[in-house]
């Protein structure tokens, strides 16, 4: 589904964020990247979801070279195709949780019923339908990646990209959440982790190991 | 449509979460915009005012004995419509500088200051149809003695004068079916602006009358071009030539704090539109993150631009009609404060819908083009 040629990305003179990443991600598979800090594991993740940009090197998603696409098309197809989730949330503090939900389906377009419908689903996919009308400023942390990952599932993309998804949570929400993203890769929704956590990654079908930007190990669990 | 719908509703919810922040933007520029309004009133309408008011008006003097021929020259070349005019013409004061035997000549003659009458040349009776304010008379002419006494002086147009044979100091003598008068040919005109001629020897005679009284006689303008061209011809006939009176002075003075006040008004507008701006750029500093978010989740530059400017936009109008009430109350002040100060009696400084319309078309479009510029970085954004 996802195809990365020799991925190159560096800070400055001296410092390679990534340095010839090549990776196949298949459809529906779930893939944990794990690696100590400055590894690269984000910043591979952040090029995935179009967020951050490679210095050389291609990426093909289902035949979709990348670098073909304009800023337009670009963004069309994160909103489409990717949905990510944050470590650090990234909820409108302000915003109720519907609200914080329907961003993406009113940058796609949908109408106020499409949008109704679909957000309460995927609300009730996370359990969080009964919080629909509360700031997400008053929500706990599992709560807000909940939310959050609701948010990245709305628009029903093929694929998920969270970097971090526990990374602020507690050994409860973590178990909440991971089970949250297993059950969506078995519902068939290609999911990419980004962890620092062994234990973490344990949950997915499949773990590479960064360290300089390199991957280091693959493994299959 | 139904995206751009959508967008709108995001900016709605962008709105109202930043309502305070736009309040105050509003509250703020309002105030702005209204004195900026109400200056911008006063820099379109007064200067029209004036130029109204300053038709037949007169607004300055000139010493009588300043005045020449080539004064008139000149002053007949001058963008603005000058008429010179003795305007106390006392023809009382004329005839008392007569003495008796030319009193009851000029009785005789039937002197009408407005009808076109005939003289007769008494040695070839050359008919002379000439306008009756050409010929004046007036000062003494003798004679006897060998001294020269001035019965009747008469100034004649040049062609005229060249037709007849006539030059400065000929006698002539004028006559018709009652009487015979005698002119001595003080001066010949050229052919200009009957009425200028008229006025010019109008004003040599009655110069000739009260010069040695220390009177002065008034100069009327017709300001029928621009303020600014009218405003450099007083000032050069100020330096050249008269006077200007305090009506004059005001006139002036009044050009002088419109230019100040259109300055002011421009800068105003300037201050008003960066301050509108700079809420915007604090919103979106503020809202950096957000917007950086909404540009992972799909967000395009040119969405976010798109509820940028609508909230804008959204602020500008706002504030534009606050300003527009502030500027109703302001111009009442503005012109209640003039007509007292100027004895202007219809005074309106009210600008016109055209007018409004110009100034929120520039605001609307300044406040796009600032803001079209500005960029929002996910991946740094996010991160930072």
């Amino acid at each position: 589904m996802i195809e990365c040629y020799d991925i190159i990305k560096q800070y400055g003179k001296d410092c390679k964020a990534l340095d010839g990443i090549s990776e196949d991600i298949k459809d529906g598979e779930f893939l944990a990247i794990i690696g100590e800090s400055g590894s690269g594991k984000s910043t591979f993740l952040n090029i995935l979801g179009m967020i951050d940009t490679k210095d050389s090197g291609a990426i093909m998603f289902d035949g979709i070279n990348y670098d073909d696409l304009s800023k337009k098309e670009a963004a069309q197809f994160r909103n489409q195709k990717l949905g990510y989730i944050f470590q650090n949330f990234y909820l409108e503090p302000e915003y109720t949780v519907y609200k914080n939900v329907e961003i993406p389906l009113l940058i796609a377009g949908y109408s106020e019923k499409q949008r109704k419908v679909m957000i309460e689903n995927t609300l009730k996919k996370v359990q969080m339908k009964h919080k629909i009308n509360q700031l997400a400023k008053n929500l706990s942390g599992g709560e807000k990646q909940r939310v959050c990952i609701a948010r990245a599932l709305v628009n029903e993309p093929e694929v998920i990209l969270a970097d971090e998804p526990c990374g602020n949570l507690d050994s409860q929400n973590t178990q909440n959440i991971l089970q949250i993203l297993k059950q969506l890769n078995k519902e068939g929704k290609t999911i990419i982790m980004v962890t620092h956590s062994k234990s973490d990654a344990a949950i997915a079908d499949r773990c590479i190991t960064f360290k300089d930007g390199k991957i280091m190990n693959e493994k299959t669990v | 449509m139904k995206k751009l719908f959508n967008l709108l509703i995001l900016a709605a919810y962008e709105f109202k979460l930043n309502k305070k922040l736009f309040a105050v933007n509003v509250v703020i520029c309002g105030m702005l915009f209204g004195v900026m309004l109400a200056m911008a009133g006063l820099a379109c309408n007064i200067p029209k005012e004036i130029q109204d008011e300053i038709l037949n008006s007169e607004f300055g003097e000139i010493q009588i004995s300043n005045i020449d021929y080539k004064d008139i020259e000149y002053i007949t070349k001058l963008p603005l419509e000058i008429e010179i005019v003795a305007y106390e013409m006392d023809w009382s004061m004329f005839e008392e500088s007569l003495n008796e035997k030319q009193k009851e000549i000029n009785a005789n003659i039937d002197i009408d200051t407005s009808l076109n009458f005939v003289y007769y040349f008494s040695d070839d009776t050359v008919e002379i149809s000439m306008i009756n304010e050409n010929l004046i008379s007036g000062e003494k002419w003798s004679k006897e003695d060998n001294e020269v006494q001035e019965i009747n002086p008469l100034w004649i147009e040049e062609s005229l004068a060249q037709s007849m044979g006539l030059n400065v100091g000929d006698l002539v003598r004028f006559s018709n079916t009652d009487c015979n008068v005698d002119f001595y040919v003080k001066g010949i005109y050229r052919d200009f602006e009957h009425s200028l001629a008229a006025s010019y020897v109008s004003v040599k005679l009655y110069g000739t009358l009260i010069c040695e009284q220390g009177k002065s006689i008034m100069i009327r303008a017709r300001c029928n071009t621009s303020p600014y061209t009218f405003l450099t011809t007083i000032h050069s006939l100020k330096k050249d030539y008269f006077i200007v009176d305090s009506w004059g002075n005001n006139i002036y003075a009044m050009f002088l704090l419109i230019a100040f006040v259109g300055i002011c008004a421009g800068l105003l507008l300037l201050i008003t539109l960066s301050v509108v701006v700079d809420f915007i750029h604090i919103y979106l500093n503020l809202r950096q993150k957000f917007w950086a978010i909404n540009k992972a989740l799909g967000l395009t530059d040119d969405n976010r631009r798109f509820i940028c400017s609508f909230i804008s936009f959204f602020v500008i109008l706002l504030s534009y009609g606050i300003g527009i009430l502030l500027s109703k109350g302001l111009s009442w002040y503005f012109t209640e404060y003039i007509k007292t100060l100027f004895d202007f009696m219809d005074l309106s400084l009210n600008l016109t819908i055209g007018q409004s319309i110009m100034i929120l078309v520039c605001s609307l479009l300044f406040g796009f083009v600032i803001l079209w510029n500005k960029k929002i970085d996910i991946n740094s954004d996010i991160k930072g």
